[in-house]
């Protein structure tokens, strides 16, 4: 009689198999949890999980892959350490098109097993998922429920196992088809494969190349990336919240200047009054004064506008003076305006030193003919303001270009999906 | 713990029970199986030397669940169509016990509720169909045929005269985890939980060559 019924505390590794095949020799890294493996001589695919070695399946020479995570590597996630025992290529085809992508088989003898998934240079980091999601719909769509999260359906689609490498704890087949439907909820992706009646669901993480390549201490550089995959985080987001409360900062700046050249630059009127202006028999027409009005500081660029309400009214000549010292300041005619109801002309005058001012009118003919009645305003025109207006709308280019590229971000994630082109 | 003490019925060998109320063990010496009815002790046939397997669990590895801690007293060995899995009998201290599954690496404990199962027929079940147990709704995910490659240290129940049987495994949205065993008579309603590695906290775990 044996000791205990206790096995003991070191389990050792699996002695190599000999291919059936080819001779080759066939190392194996997954203990008693290994149940198919391939040579990787003839490609012959070996069931290792009885002493007869049958050769269950061959894969084709032609579809050999180079797996870019060398079998036998140890990659660092989280608290464990993960070997690389099997590497498979799956392919689905979609319009005469074959999509491939590589799955790395990673075990921990305590932790499990785990994937490491590659498609365009996009990594995703896949384990089993603990309980069953829940189905759901959200905007009309097929949506599932896991761990209080809610993954949107993105594609349904058949994969074939195409090439393997390595070592798998179940019956590897080749040619072997799933059907699968993938959920997101960037950066985890949800994939419910249905393979011989079974489903299995299982839930992975996005990872970056840079990432993978740092939990294997590989050199050189990952995959280049290529596109953007189903559930890649959107870098938008966080883009779009800082440069929202970016431009929210730089509008009130922008509200502030705005208010404050307003202050500045705010129009006045001095003067409105009325003239009366007559023929006088056999002598020239005189000329005549507006009220007067106060400066206390210098002015330039005083607006005078004198309006006739007649079109009949003579035509006038304006100018400044100053009622202490009969100082004039010429005003040069900028604006000439007249409608059937009468006629308009606008002057601008120079500096004004302060003083006590009025608007002196002449008439351009010699003699007046006919009598007039005018009315006169002094003001100080508004600063304009519409280059403030322009600053506004160069401040929101950075704002809704990155919102526009974060829409057109989500587009191009959605373009591979069952979804395409809708939406 | 007490630990009762008893001669073996087939080789005269000290047994010691890790937990008090285990129905069945084998001797450590012989490989009788041993069945405990009341005081007495029955011996029912020879257990078979288990196939090497890859668990990390052994008799005697101690972990923790709902912060209430375990050792592990004994374990079943089934088979199926795929493989293999562990159900590792675990005590706790104040006398419960419960069962750490163990399939592929993936681990879920789970603890019997008498009197609780459905009157379901086997033959009715199929996957997908919904069960409430609890306040939680179960999803009916896999119905197992599976039969005994053998046994180990204490368990609450005899293997004896089973050979193949019928498990339910129904899930919810949370990780919840329920059983419905039908190798009785009666169905038999097992609940708990779903949980990685990390959260059992195990010691005195084995070791593996290279790791």
């Amino acid at each position: 009689m044996s000791g205990p019924v206790v096995e003991p505390a070191v389990v050792k590794g699996a002695k190599p198999i000999t291919c059936p095949n080819c001779g080759g020799t066939v190392e194996l890294r997954g203990f008693a949890h290994t149940r198919t493996a391939v040579c990787i001589q003839c490609l012959s695919v070996i069931d290792a999980s009885s002493p007869e070695l049958q050769i269950l399946a061959r894969f084709d020479e032609k579809m050999r892959t180079r797996p870019v995570l060398p079998l036998g590597s140890r990659g660092h996630f989280g608290d464990a350490a993960y070997e690389v025992i099997g590497f498979q290529v799956r392919t689905t085809w979609s319009d005469g098109l074959a999509y491939s992508w590589h799955e790395y088989l990673l075990f921990n003898p305590y932790a499990g097993f785990r994937y490491l998934t590659l498609y365009n240079g996009h990594w995703n980091f896949v384990g089993a998922l603990a309980g069953v999601p829940s189905n759901t719909t959200q905007s009309g769509r097929k949506a599932a429920v896991s761990g209080g999260v809610t993954y949107r359906h993105y594609q349904h689609a058949t994969a074939t196992t195409t090439f393997v490498m390595g070592e798998f704890p179940w019956a590897v087949q080749a040619g072997e088809q799933v059907e699968f439907d993938d959920f997101i909820a960037p950066p985890r992706v949800l994939s419910r494969e249905v393979s011989t009646g079974e489903i299995n669901w299982s839930g992975g993480e996005y990872i970056s190349g840079a990432d993978v390549w740092k939990a294997f201490g590989l050199a050189g550089q990952p995959p280049r990336v290529d596109g953007i995959s189903p559930n890649e985080p959107s870098p938008y987001p966080h883009k779009l919240r800082h440069i929202w409360s970016d431009f929210l900062i730089l509008a009130l700046v922008w509200l502030g200047v705005l208010l404050l050249f307003n202050f500045v630059s705010t129009g006045r009127q001095f003067l409105s009054d009325h003239v009366q202006m007559s023929p006088v028999e056999g002598a020239a027409a005189p000329a005549t004064f507006t009220g007067a009005f106060d400066l206390k500081e210098a002015e330039n660029g005083l607006t005078v506008e004198v309006k006739a309400n007649d079109s009949d009214a003579p035509a006038l000549q304006a100018a400044f003076v100053d009622r202490s010292s009969s100082r004039t300041i010429p005003l040069a005619l900028v604006e000439q305006g007249s409608k059937s109801s009468g006629w308009r002309d606008l002057y601008r005058s120079g500096t004004l030193p302060p003083g006590s001012w009025s608007v002196r009118l002449e008439p351009e003919a010699q003699e007046l003919k006919l009598s007039g009645s005018y009315g006169i305003k002094v003001r100080r025109e508004a600063k304009g303001a519409g280059w403030i207006w322009f600053a506004l709308i160069f401040l929101l280019i950075p704002p809704v270009v990155t919102t526009l590229k974060a829409s057109s971000f989500e587009s191009q994630r959605w373009s591979g999906s069952d979804y395409g082109g809708g939406s | 713990m007490t630990q009762r003490a008893a001669e073996c019925p087939g080789c005269g060998a000290p047994l010691r029970f890790a937990w008090s109320s285990a129905v069945q063990t084998a001797c450590p010496y012989c490989h009788s199986i041993i069945v405990r009815h009341d005081v007495d002790l029955e011996r029912v046939g020879e257990a078979a030397d288990l196939p090497p397997d890859a668990s990390p669990i052994q008799i005697g590895t101690e972990g923790q669940f709902d912060s209430k801690s375990f050792w592990v007293v004994g374990r079943i060995r089934y088979a199926w169509a795929q493989g293999n899995w562990n159900e590792w009998h675990i005590a706790f201290n104040d006398g419960t016990n419960g069962w750490l599954a163990d399939a592929q690496l993936t681990y879920a404990v789970s603890f019997l509720r008498p009197n609780e199962a459905p009157a379901v027929q086997p033959d009715a079940l199929r996957a997908g169909q919904v069960f409430s147990f609890e306040n939680h709704n179960y999803v009916l995910t896999t119905l197992t045929r599976a039969s005994y490659v053998g046994f180990e240290g204490d368990l609450p129940f005899t293997t004896a005269g089973k050979q193949d049987m019928l498990f339910a495994d129904l899930r919810t949205e949370d990780a919840h985890f329920a059983t419905l065993d039908f190798s009785e008579s009666q169905p038999v309603l097992y609940l708990g939980r779903e949980l990685p590695y990390d959260e059992l906290k195990l010691k005195n775990v084995r070791l593996f060559e290279g790791w």
